[in-house]
């Protein structure tokens, strides 16, 4: 187990590597560049701002140079700064509690619902539950997210106005969200501060969950149905136990075996965070981070985010494959 | 799906004689080809049957809308009426003669999603059909060689693999400035290829051994004829079915890259640009703008899925869950 887990880790080093060649690649051909901005402002002086702004960040130099810089201080942890001028690292103490919030929240209220809907599908095969279900299942492949936020906020938010069509916190209150003074706010004032994060987290976790409850949902009565058609099922049902604890005993561990793997595919979404959804409701996280970077082509920031997203990616991957091994031990990696 | 014992029934009795020769009792049988075999299982799918029917019909409003006499050049010209000339207001809400309304500049959305419909299904199908071709070829040689060339090129796959797909959709297509169709066409296959090249260098590695191919290699049959005459047929079936499945994925990502701005932009209207638009119309009640792009996509996708799925059955490949 030790040999493969350094066996896989040394894999993720050169992928790791060969990724940030391919990044540093494609974000360094974007048009424009994180100075481009001071051109378009009108300012007299943009033209010298501009290529001070070249200077500084050393974007004059050649390729192979910059590559080298940035690399070095990227292993000693200094991800430099975005197009404001401020470190990306602090950008990511704003988001990365904003995006996990978001995902977090969802993810857990997805499985909640999708592994009995889908448990019930399968043990209800064909019946008009089931159909249903398949129905929902889907339509929900074929709904784009993007669309799926416009509906919500659409009838959510405009034509029954309970939830904020946007954003994380209430204007109001004077802090913003995963700042300094955030935290001492939400500690002594947590039941508004909850309230109002509850509030606004409503629409957009309810986009990725719906979504995701389309997918799960079948995937579990996939999964379901694979196991309660094997013999030992038959053999515990001979036995004469319960028919519920046969189901909740002996079927629903084993079909949760192929789920367990998607946790650890989940977690690599994490850094990425909903790049459309969050960009549709103003949620402060790293998709709409990405997504302002991309407009303003923040080498610095898109990399940042690129590199941590792959790395989550390569980690949440090993990690579902040591928890299949883990759960099942039939499995055996050397 | 089917119930087995009616599929072979069916199959049977197609094949039963039709002729028998004149005073034998010899029964000849009239010979199906695996299409038509194929065909027949897939026509007892009813979802796909409707699915096919659905695309079909985007095809003829995605061909209409390039006829002048139907349309005229710009999703943006047709039916549209004059606000100064005609009091009326800006937008319209669905009626007998703006069936799906209009956005708020007053431009019908029935052209624009005629129009959307070209460019989602020149995508879907096109990148579609590249990704498979890129796929199989890779994944042939990678699969029926073997060795150091299959290591390599399984550790390509592996990285492109690892690429954060809706990100690096967005940054690629983003480096071209304005998107272009063709652009996003490609950018579609130069990222998606691996998937598919995995698909069928897993077919190629077991078909390599078979006998048939051994023989054909005894008998001094050059290594490409082997690859794609030989195996190819054999090997073919789980691609097609991905690939259908692809189709719908573009689709969806298509309109996705759209909408957050990186791919096909105003000028031409994309299902996925209209649904970004759409949002301008949210604070003035207008909901059938965002409201009837989305279904047409809901409809198409939701349509090749279930020939993907129609497909499946009728080829025996046992897709995704």
């Amino acid at each position: 187990m030790t040999t493969y887990i350094a066996r896989r880790s040394l894999q993720a080093v050169f992928i790791m590597a060969a990724l940030t060649v391919v990044f540093f690649g494609i974000l360094h051909a974007q048009p424009g560049g994180p100075c481009e901005y001071l051109r378009a402002t009108g300012n007299p002086n943009a033209v010298r701002l501009y290529q001070e702004c070249i200077v500084a960040r050393g974007l004059d130099q050649p390729l192979p140079t910059q590559y080298w810089k940035w690399l070095t201080a990227v292993v000693h942890g200094d991800f430099g700064p975005d197009y404001t001028g401020h470190p990306v690292l602090d950008a990511l103490k704003l988001r990365l509690p904003a995006t996990l919030v978001l995902i977090g929240t969802s993810y857990l209220f997805q499985e909640l619902i999708a592994l009995p809907l889908g448990m019930l599908g399968a043990l209800k095969r064909y019946s008009l539950y089931d159909q249903l279900l398949t129905v929902f299942s889907y339509v929900g492949f074929a709904m784009p997210t993007f669309w799926l936020a416009l509906m919500l906020i659409l009838v959510f938010a405009i034509a029954l106005p309970w939830f904020p069509p946007g954003g994380i916190i209430n204007p109001g209150f004077t802090v913003s969200f995963g700042t300094v003074d955030y935290w001492p706010w939400l500690a002594s004032h947590p039941l508004t501060a909850i309230g109002d994060l509850l509030w606004h987290l409503t629409l957009p976790a309810l986009t990725l969950a719906i979504i995701g409850i389309a997918v799960d949902s079948r995937f579990m009565r996939a999964s379901m149905l694979d196991v309660i058609h094997q013999d030992f099922i038959r053999t515990a049902r001979a036995k004469g136990l319960a028919r519920y604890k046969v189901v909740l005993k002996h079927a629903l561990r084993n079909a949760l075996l192929p789920i367990i793997t998607n946790v650890g595919l989940f977690i690599g979404t994490i850094v990425g965070g909903a790049v459309i959804t969050e960009s549709i409701f103003g949620w402060p996280g790293m998709g709409q981070y990405f997504i302002t970077a991309l407009n303003n082509s923040d080498y610095n920031a898109l990399q940042t985010v690129l590199l941590l997203t792959a790395l989550t990616v390569l980690f949440g991957n090993l990690l579902a494959d040591l928890t299949y091994a883990w759960v099942d031990p039939r499995i055996r990696y050397d | 799906m089917q119930d087995p014992a009616l599929l072979e029934g069916s199959v049977a009795r197609a094949a039963v004689a039709t002729a028998p020769a004149q005073g034998e009792p010899e029964i000849t049988t009239r010979q199906l080809t695996q299409l038509q075999l194929t065909w027949l299982r897939f026509r007892r799918h009813k979802p796909a049957m409707a699915g096919v029917a659905v695309i079909v019909f985007m095809i003829v409003l995605a061909l209409l809308a390039a006829v002048p006499q139907v349309m005229p050049e710009s999703p943006y010209n047709m039916f549209s009426y004059d606000i100064t000339a005609q009091n009326l207001s800006p937008r319209l809400s669905p009626h007998w003669y703006f069936m799906l309304g209009t956005d708020d500049n007053g431009h019908t959305l029935v052209s624009q999603i005629m129009w959307g419909a070209r460019i989602s299904l020149a995508i879907g199908f096109i990148s579609a059909f590249l990704t498979a071709l890129i796929g199989v070829i890779v994944g042939a040689i990678a699969g029926y060689f073997g060795g150091w060339i299959d290591t390599v090129m399984m550790r390509v796959t592996g990285v492109f693999l690892t690429l954060p797909f809706l990100p690096t959709l967005l940054l690629a297509a983003n480096l071209f400035g304005q998107g272009h169709l063709w652009v996003i066409i490609g950018i579609f296959a130069v990222f998606t290829w691996p998937g598919l090249a995995r698909l069928a260098r897993s077919s190629y590695l077991s078909l390599r051994t078979q006998e048939f191919a051994e023989a054909a290699r005894a008998v001094g049959v050059s290594n490409t004829r082997i690859i794609f005459r030989h195996l190819l047929p054999n090997a073919l079936r789980p691609v097609i079915v991905a690939t259908t499945l692809n189709v719908a994925s573009f689709i969806v990502v298509e309109a996705a890259i759209d909408f957050l701005g990186a791919g096909v932009k105003y000028p031409d209207a994309s299902w996925g640009n209209i649904l970004a638009n759409a949002q301008t119309g949210f604070s003035n009640g207008n909901w059938w703008w965002a409201t009837f792009p989305g279904i047409a996509l809901i409809l198409t996708v939701l349509a090749v899925n279930f020939i993907g799925d129609g497909l499946g059955d009728a080829l025996d490949v046992r897709s995704r869950v």
